[in-house]
């Protein structure tokens, strides 16, 4: 019972503590013909316009002050003017406040908001201005230009082209029938449902841009980017933070700094670049461009050719339709590349499998695997091995202080094999129904062959020349400080 | 006992491990107190981390609750009641003033009450004393670092700091509005996720 007494008096307390409020209506309405517009300048509170099939603006507000004295509330009140009237272009709609060094209250408690809620022709233009409130506009079906600061801003169902502006405020636009061009300065900005193209820049927040039925363009600056479902050109600049593109009709450039990139369901070209981070890309129809400074690239099914660059993160590609990899201090790694595969590194391992067309495979300081390849082979490295176990052309390998293993020659034809190499051992094997005209030269090793080999020319204890076979294609081996054996398969 | 909503200031501020699992309990299955415990929690490790004292981790969320409840929350009969029952013993002649400045709970409050304002200025206050020394830590690491990143950090702090004067310069002749005193939180809490990331970069390099 005590508890219950107190309470009671402590709820007596607080209201009574409470400064008085007064609250204020206003109402008017306005015709507003076809093609005029309605101008809104607003601030200290929230403003909601919609859109609806009527002929004039009808301005309702609600005006809330709070004061020392229940008097200097409704004063203060009273002089809060909203301004509705015809102008030349249309209606405006404008909300003034007293200026405070000319009214006589006691200031400091003196607060205040007015909320306007506006319905318009749905027809007619809309210029808004607002501050310090949230902005909330629905099914608006002429040329919009919104901006607002501070407060959230929120853009429905509308029709035409668009133009949307906030700082300091979380802003969305969902749903226009149109091109939509949408600035955030510092807030978290969605853009979605729009059939248009999209415009859209930001600057500290995440931008999230979805189902665009034209192309989109987003620059951001520090804040994850995600955009998904563009039907036409799509291109995102940012720089710290990641970006996400998926499911576009259309070509796909990416520029970020220092945020990672992955881009799947391209069914254009991809142009991707960043540093400091990893690119991943999937589904890509055509011609996909890579550069990731200190960056990993992988990447898998591109329609085009895939040309990557980077440097200490490594390149994995899988099932693109020809490759051209210049890599640094990291290893590269293709798998099923249909077409030419070029790959360039140092530092690290490099490894190709199963490419249709031709390979070529530089590296410095680290060994080379190809294997499954379908044309011909040109591999150089130094101090590093060279593995070849599969090919269907020509072979040009050059080693250094790594031996050199050659195996799983594919069909009939001829396939002249190069091999120059230093300080390891040579391992080459041939199908048994091979013909070769054998020139193999090595010093400080010996040479060794399974097959027999029609002796002729120069003949000594460092070079063999002759004939594998019926001879007639060409199998240079050119050794030193290391063994060179020819073994048959 | 039932944990609800209501209940998670009162855990976070006493900190009792049994009225915690309950919370944490509880947020599986509610989203809002899910992203408050979240958010608390993420303060409370990166003091951890930080090894530096942090000084009520559950300050955001009650500013931030504070201001919500008052602008929402629906007025209960049995307040009136209450309100009415003791204005009549109290002070009869004025009960007629109380009921007539009773509020629309059909609408949100656009203005906060003198009391709420104070809970949340406190609240604000001590708030802002945990984001300043967090500040002081990220600004000897970016005064020190010359990247790119950190000149992008520089400029979102100084674009933060003149959003926060430009809303406090508002709020001074604007006291009750609530819509200012939201906007301030949202960039204390903006800034202090900003010198979070600072802090976690730095981290993440070292």
């Amino acid at each position: 019972m005590k508890r219950v007494a107190i309470s009671l008096l402590g709820a007596a307390a607080l209201a009574f503590a409470a400064q008085p409020d007064v609250t204020k209506e206003f109402s008017k309405n306005l015709p507003l013909a076809a093609g005029q517009r309605l101008e809104i300048e607003h601030s200290m509170g929230p403003v909601s316009v919609r859109a609806a099939a009527q002929k004039e603006v009808s301005v309702r507000a609600s005006i809330e002050v709070s004061a020392s004295s229940k008097d200097e509330a409704q004063k203060y009140a009273d002089q809060i003017e909203i301004r509705v009237e015809s102008t030349g272009s249309g209606v405006s709609v404008r909300t003034t406040y007293p200026d405070r060094n000319g009214f006589r209250l006691s200031g400091r408690n003196t607060s205040f908001s007015v909320r306007l809620d506006i319905t318009m022709p749905e027809g007619a233009g809309l210029l808004l201005r607002n501050s310090f409130g949230a902005v909330n506009v629905t099914g608006l079906r002429g040329e919009g230009d919104i901006r607002n600061s501070h407060g959230r801003l929120e853009f429905r169902d509308g029709r035409g082209t668009q133009r949307i502006e906030n700082a300091f405020g979380e802003t969305q636009v969902l749903g226009n029938q149109g091109d939509v061009t949408v600035s955030n300065g510092n807030g978290a900005l969605t853009v979605m449902d729009i059939t248009g193209s999209a415009n859209v820049n930001d600057r500290f927040g995440k931008v999230v841009v979805n189902r665009i039925g034209k192309g989109a363009t987003v620059v951001n600056a520090n804040g994850a980017v995600e955009v998904t479902d563009t039907g036409g050109v799509t291109s995102v600049t940012n720089s710290f933070g990641s970006v996400t593109a998926a499911r576009v009709k259309g070509d796909l450039s990416v520029r970020n700094q220092n945020g990672s990139v992955e881009a799947r369901g391209v069914t254009g070209a991809a142009d991707l670049t960043t540093s400091f981070s990893a690119v991943n890309f999937s589904d890509i129809g055509g011609k996909v461009t890579v550069t990731a400074n200190n960056g990993k690239i992988m990447g898998t099914k591109a329609g085009g050719q895939v040309e990557a660059r980077n440097s200490f993160g490594g390149v994995e590609l899988d099932g693109v339709k020809g490759a051209r990899v210049v890599s640094g201090n990291s290893s590269i790694t293709l798998r099923d590349v249909e077409g030419e595969a070029y790959a360039k590194t140092s530092f690290g391992a490099l490894r190709i499998e199963r490419a249709s067309g031709p390979v070529t495979a530089e590296n410095s300081n680290g060994a080379i695997q190809v294997s499954g390849a379908k044309g011909a082979v040109t591999a150089r490295t130094s101090f590093g091995g060279i593995t070849i176990d599969g090919y269907g052309g020509a072979l040009d390998i050059t080693g250094g202080n790594g031996s050199v293993s050659i195996s799983g020659a594919s069909g009939t034809a001829c396939m002249p094999v190069t091999v120059r190499t230093s300080f390891g051992a040579v391992r080459v094997a041939l199908p048994a129904s091979s013909n070769y005209d054998l020139n193999a030269r090595t010093s400080f090793g010996r040479i060794q062959s399974d097959f027999p080999i029609t002796a002729s020319g120069t003949l000594g204890g460092d070079e063999i020349n002759g004939k594998i076979g019926s001879g007639g294609c060409p199998l240079r081996i050119n050794n030193t400080n290391g063994a060179i054996e020819i073994l048959k398969r | 006992m039932k944990f609800g909503c209501a209940d998670l200031d009162r855990v976070l501020r006493d900190g009792d491990a049994a009225g915690m699992a309950a919370a944490i309990e509880h947020a599986r299955s509610c989203a809002s107190c899910r992203e408050d415990l979240a958010w608390w929690q993420s303060i409370s490790e990166q003091a951890t981390a930080l090894r530096k004292e942090w000084d009520t981790p559950g300050l955001w969320p009650r500013i931030a609750k504070s201001i919500e409840a008052e602008r929402r929350r629906p007025v209960r009969s049995w307040q009136y009641w209450a309100i009415a029952a003791a204005v009549a013993f109290i002070l009869m002649p004025s009960a007629w003033l109380l009921l007539r400045s009773k509020p629309d709970a059909s609408r949100e409050r656009a203005l906060l009450t003198e009391q709420a304002l104070q809970e949340a200025e406190a609240a604000e206050t001590a708030y802002v004393k945990s984001i300043d020394k967090l500040a002081r830590l990220a600004e000897q690491k970016l005064a020190a670092d010359t990247s790119p990143l950190a000149a992008s950090y520089r400029e979102k702090l100084l674009v933060i700091d003149s959003a926060i004067n430009e809303i406090k310069a508002q709020s001074g002749s604007n006291r009750l509005n609530a819509h200012l005193r939201n906007e301030l939180a949202a960039l204390y809490r903006d800034k202090q996720q900003t010198l979070k990331e600072i802090l976690a970069d730095e981290t993440r390099r070292n």
